[in-house]
This record gives structure tokens, sequence and C-alpha cells, in this order.
């Protein structure tokens, strides 16, 4: 026993109904700001979609993906493109080597109101149709915000991985762009410098990541002391490692 | 375990069954996980009012929490998902999948990752406030686990769904680990307070009554410890299967009741215990089923289900013998039964959440997912039961758990139904949660 998920208001006549169907498809010719749910056909994979499609404040397009089963949630859209009735999604970040394999949406309005088209990803190319099931419910990137005077500077530490020690010093500072982000330099058989370009700093704790690397650092923060304790990690791998800020190195 | 049980291991091969709470903001209700609301759950289906994607299955159970059904999703985050509109509020990023059931204090979300991590995250906002690092979470696994080959093979338990929920008790949070530990950590500052090793993975979510926290683990045993110090108390032996090891080991929480432990166990049985000293006062043998679902005990009737046999049924608390007359939930069962008022809540692996009347055991309705009525792949019989002889093409290991896995499919519940204000709240394996009344 089941029932819709969604349902369309007011259908409760035969004209009313005509009258709401009219207006769906209308409503997807118009304005394809919304949730839309799918399938691509994917021979012997069939592929749930779920695509978030709006407007932000300045009235630039802007939408998130949602691929259940395959741990993709809100996963931001690349060069989207609304033009009346056609829609056009990159799906990149939502697919790992997601670059190489270009995956897109290319849609329509059809006259159910259904969005339909294709689904390419490395050269293939599948029908795909998505209905509307909702209003959009965009995944936006965490807000970014400045790091503070206590977490700016020199902070230096050491951590032992695969029997190994490595000395690091972690200098961070605000960008021109009002965020934080800095440099990590990791001292053992050999130097590397690596760039932190994602700094999170909550009350309580902090991650920082230098993506290119996919390596993390994040621990409890604790201002008065000038320690963060926590760990790195790259991939799978992750040790204790303890910052200590250097005196006389706060920045902003 | 008998050549019977092996030989159907190696035919039709594995079993399952899930968990169900309530309406409160921890893993079955309450530290006692009695898996009992005072809420009343809907006696007729009237539709899904919301349906949320995630990424990945849930197995998590929800919670609530300020008007808002909090749980994790094998697709790495801790979901809250306001019950009124199911829009989102917020999404926090963890490691590995959520497959443990969230619980909330004093404005703290406090979630179990497989990255290996226990998260503290506001409750508002999501922030991640402490993470506390285990030695690492990891399934259970054996040589020739299940009859599978080659049998030299180590193989992970992928019945093995769970992760342990967390319990809140005395401003501390204690949860079991794929580490083999029990840990207990503050609150507060996610502090380790103290730490117990079992001989083996511990998935079980820990119960508390009077001072004691029981929690099961995969060598066999169930354990009783000193909450304040994390003493063990005692020890209670279930049984063992050295030679597949399919029929061992705790998934099943306890529930306590009247000083009375009860727990399910892979070993074919539904145990009950005295709290103080240890000692079996009864138990009810399943034939070699696994009760993975977690009890649900109320008014001196304890409710479970079976995996392998789908039984749904219903026992005296105080001497194990039926109260009710035993039904069939046509499917592997795991996730816990939800006694809501007068109607109990199960859900099952072949896609349907069933409400059932709590006096007689029948079934008022039935809710299946839209991937359990598209039946893709003939993973149900046309009765609703899984095509275990399709679905296994043989028992060697890869064939197998492609078998295991082919049968989420169908949108699986693992989860433990969820009631408040009137509308049931369950995750599925289809990767939604589901609003419904």
């Amino acid at each position: 026993m089941s029932a819709p998920v969604h349902r369309c208001p007011g259908a409760a006549t035969l004209v009313l109904l005509a009258a709401g169907l009219a207006c769906a498809g209308a409503r997807a010719a118009s304005d394809p700001a919304g949730r839309w749910e799918g399938v691509a056909d994917v021979p012997g994979q069939p592929l749930r979609l779920v695509i978030d499609l709006d407007r932000d404040a300045q009235g630039h397009w802007t939408g998130s993906a949602i691929l259940p089963g395959r741990g993709v949630k809100g996963a931001a859209v690349d060069g989207l493109a609304v033009a009346g009735c056609d829609v056009r999604v990159g799906l990149a970040a939502a697919f790992p080597g997601g670059a190489a394999l270009q995956p897109k949406l290319a849609l329509a309005c059809r006259g159910d109101g259904a969005l339909a088209g294709t689904f390419t990803l490395g050269g293939h190319a599948a029908p795909v149709s998505l209905h509307r099931s909702g209003p959009a419910q965009v995944d936006r990137p965490p807000a970014v915000r400045p790091i503070t005077a206590a977490l700016a500077g020199r902070w230096t530490g050491r951590y032992e991985l695969g029997g190994f020690a490595r000395e690091v010093t972690l200098t961070l500072a605000n960008g021109a762009d009002g965020t934080g982000g800095g440099q990590l330099v990791i001292v053992g058989k050999r130097t590397t410098t690596l760039q932190v370009d994602q700094v999170t700093q909550g009350r309580e704790f902090v991650s920082l990541r230098a993506s290119a690397a996919n390596f993390a650092i994040e621990g409890r923060f604790a201002a008065q002391e000038g320690v963060i304790d926590g760990a790195m990690s790259q991939g799978p791998y992750e040790a204790p490692l303890v910052l200590r800020r250097q005196p006389g190195q706060k920045a902003s | 375990m008998s050549t019977k049980i092996i030989a159907a291991v190696l035919g039709a091969l594995l079993s399952l069954a899930p968990t169900a709470p309530r309406a409160q903001a921890m893993f079955r209700g309450g530290p006692a996980h009695q898996g009992v609301t005072s809420e009343a759950a809907p006696r007729t289906f009237h539709r899904v009012r919301w349906a949320f994607p995630t990424g990945g299955r849930i197995v998590s159970s929800a919670v609530w929490h300020d008007g808002a059904v909090l749980f994790g999703s094998d697709d790495g985050n801790v979901y809250a998902v306001d019950a009124a509109s199911g829009r989102q509020r917020w999404m926090a990023h963890t490691g590995g999948p959520v497959a443990s059931t969230p619980a909330v204090s004093e404005g703290r979300v406090f979630a179990v990752s497989y990255d290996g991590r226990l998260y503290a995250f506001d409750a508002r906002s999501g922030e991640v406030l402490w993470k506390f690092a285990t030695e690492g979470e990891r399934r259970f696994e054996a040589k020739g686990l299940h009859g599978l080959q080659p049998r030299s093979q180590t193989y992970p338990d992928l019945y093995d769904v769970y992760l342990s929920s967390p319990l809140v008790v005395d401003g501390r949070v204690v949860f079991g680990s794929g580490d083999g530990h029990v840990y207990a950590v503050d609150a507060a500052s996610g502090t380790l307070a103290w730490k117990f090793a079992t001989g083996d993975v511990v998935h079980a979510s820990p119960a508390y009554d009077q001072g004691l926290v029981v929690v099961g683990s995969w060598d066999g045993r169930l354990y009783a410890l000193d909450a304040a110090t994390g003493a063990q108390r005692w020890a209670f032996q279930a049984g063992l299967d050295p030679l597949i090891h399919n029929q061992q080991g705790f998934q099943s929480s306890a529930a306590i009741a009247d000083g009375t432990v009860f727990v399910g166990c892979r070993d074919g049985h539904l145990y009950a215990v005295d709290l103080r000293t240890g000692a079996p006062k009864w138990n009810v043998d399943t034939e070699g089923s696994w009760v993975n679902a977690s009890p649900a005990v109320a008014q001196g009737r304890v409710w479970f289900a079976t995996s392998d046999t789908a039984q749904y049924r219903v026992v005296d608390a105080a001497t194990g013998q039926p109260a009710q007359a035993m039904g069939s939930t046509q499917a592997y069962v795991f996730g816990s039964p939800t006694i809501a008022g007068d109607t109990v809540l199960l859900g099952v692996l072949n896609g349907s959440l069933q409400a059932r009347d709590r006096a007689d055991g029948r079934v008022l309705w039935e809710f299946r997912t839209e991937a359990a009525r598209a039946n893709r792949g003939w993973v149900l019989s046309a009765e609703g039961r899984f095509n275990s002889g399709w679905l296994y093409a043989s028992g060697w290991g890869d064939q197998s758990n492609d078998g295991t896995r082919r049968q989420d499919g169908v949108g699986s519940f693992y989860a433990t139904p969820l009631v408040a204000g009137g509308t049931v709240y369950i995750g599925s394996a289809d990767a939604t949660m589901y609003a419904i009344e």
C-alpha cells in the first residue's frame, strides 16, 4: 500500500485536474526552479537523480545534485545554463574523476511537465526523465568566514606516520577575499610545501585542508593556550598531531 | 549449529534482520532501550507526507529534537530535517557512513561514523564541537564466514550493517566500536572517561539501568559494566560457532525492564538475563534464526522478530512463553519493533514497513517502497520473500556477497520507526527518509 509522495493540489475535479496539468507543463517551461527527481536509463544500471535548481539572491541560476545510492548529496553543479525550456547541467563534482568523464544533463520541458533529455558520461548517452517533486532545496557551500586573530599566525608540531617523524609548520592568515588560508610545510625525509585552501574555524574545533594533496588537519582549538590538539589525515592514514602557536607570531 | 543450517547457508545463503525506536532523542527512545513511546501511530495508512533523499543507504534510525528528525546516512552525513516541511535544516559531514542512530542531549548531537570517530555536533547548526577517535572501525569478520568459500578466506560480514548507537547517561556518551572496546566519553569535552575491551567488534548499542551499562559483543558475550568506572560486573556467554561463525554474536541491542535484560543473539535465541547478576532466566529458541532486532518491552510482554524465519513474536516477559500467536513478516527483520500506543511498527528488509495491532498482531497496514513494488531483478518472490535461490548463485564469496548487496535494491528497512505527532519517520536502503501518516 502506498501513495504518491506529492499530490497535485486542487485536483478535485476533472476540469481542475486538466487545468492543473496544463499549468504544470507551462510552469516547467517557464520556470525550472524546483526539485526534479527521476532516472537516467543507463543500460543495466539505472541512475537515480535528484536535481535542485533555483536562483540566488542576484537572480543567477544555481543548483546541486543528489545521487541516491552513490553517496552523493548536494554536489554543486557546473555549467548550469537555463534558456527558456532548455536546461544544461554539468555533474562533474558528483563523480570521481568527473572532469574527465564530463557527466552532463541536457534537458527540455515536455508537455506533461517533465524535464526530459539526455544524460551523457564518458562518451555514452542515456535517456533521462525528471519530474518536479517540490520546491528547490539547493545545497550551498558552507559560508566561509575569516579566521580570528587567535588562529592566524605560525604554528608548529610533529607527527609520526609509518615509523617516520615529520615536523610541521603551519602559517595561517586571511587572504584578500577575506577567507582563511595559508601554507603547510612538512619536513620529513624531504620537504613538502602545501597550500591550505580551506580553513573552517568553529567555536571549539578547527579543520584545515590542503585539497590538492587530500591532506587535512583538525582538532580542538584552545585559543587561550595556543593549542590545536587533534590529528592529521591523508586519505585513510592519520596520526595524532598537536600544533602550538609560536610566540610573537600572531597575525590577522 | 547444525549441518542443516550450514546447508541452508551454502544454498539459499544468509539471513537478515534490523532495528526500530520512538519519538525521543536516543536509540530505542531512552537509556533502557525499551522501544516504547506514548505517541500514537496511525492505524490506517494515508500517504507519504514527504520523502527526503540522501546520497546513501539509511540504516540509522531517526530521533526527534526540537521539531526535527535527526539521522545518519551511509553517504557520510548526519541530517536534521524539519519534521513539518521535510526540508533540510542542516547537514553535517563525517568521514564515513553514519550507520548509527544519533543521540541528542543538552543541545548536542552525538553520532558514530565509519571513520572511527564519535562526533559531537551543535544541535541547532550541525557545527562540529569535537571528535573522539577510536582505534578504528571494521565489520565483524571471520574465515569461512557463513560457510563461504574458499573457507580459508577471511570475509567481512555484510550483515553487520549497524554501528553502535551512542547512549548518553550522567554526562557521558557510551558507545561500542569495531575496535572491540566500549567507550565512555565526557559529553561536554570529548575526553575519555573509561574504555573496556571485549573480545571482538561491538556494534550493538549500550543500554543503561541501575548504574549498569549492558552491551553485547561479537565475541558472543553480553557484558554489564559499571557506568561510573567501566569495570565489568558480569558477563553472560551466549552460543559460539567456531566453524562458520554464523551462529554467534550480539548484533541486537539489549532492552532492560524490571530488573531483567532482554536481548536477541545471532546464535538463534532471545535471552532474558538478570540485570544484577547476569544469571539466565529463560530463552526462546528460534531454531537457528538470527535475532538481530532489538526487543521492545511493555507491560509484561516482549516483542521481537527474527531474520531467516521472518517471525513476528510476542512472549511473556516473566516466562518467555508465547503471549500471542506467531506472525510472519514475510522477509528478514533486522530493525526493531516500536510500540506506539496500540500499534506495533516494524521495518522489514523486503522494503515494507508493517503496522500491526498491538493486541493481536494482525497487520493493519503496510507501506512498500517504490523499489519494492518495482522489484527489479526479481529480488523478491511474488509473495514478498527474498528470492534466495535466484540471488545467490553459489556459496563462493564474491558471488554470494553480490547477492547480499542486491537485496538492498528493494529499499530494505534496516531502521527502526520513529513516531511523533501521528507521523512515522523511517529511513530506507533506497537512501530516502520517509514521513508517513
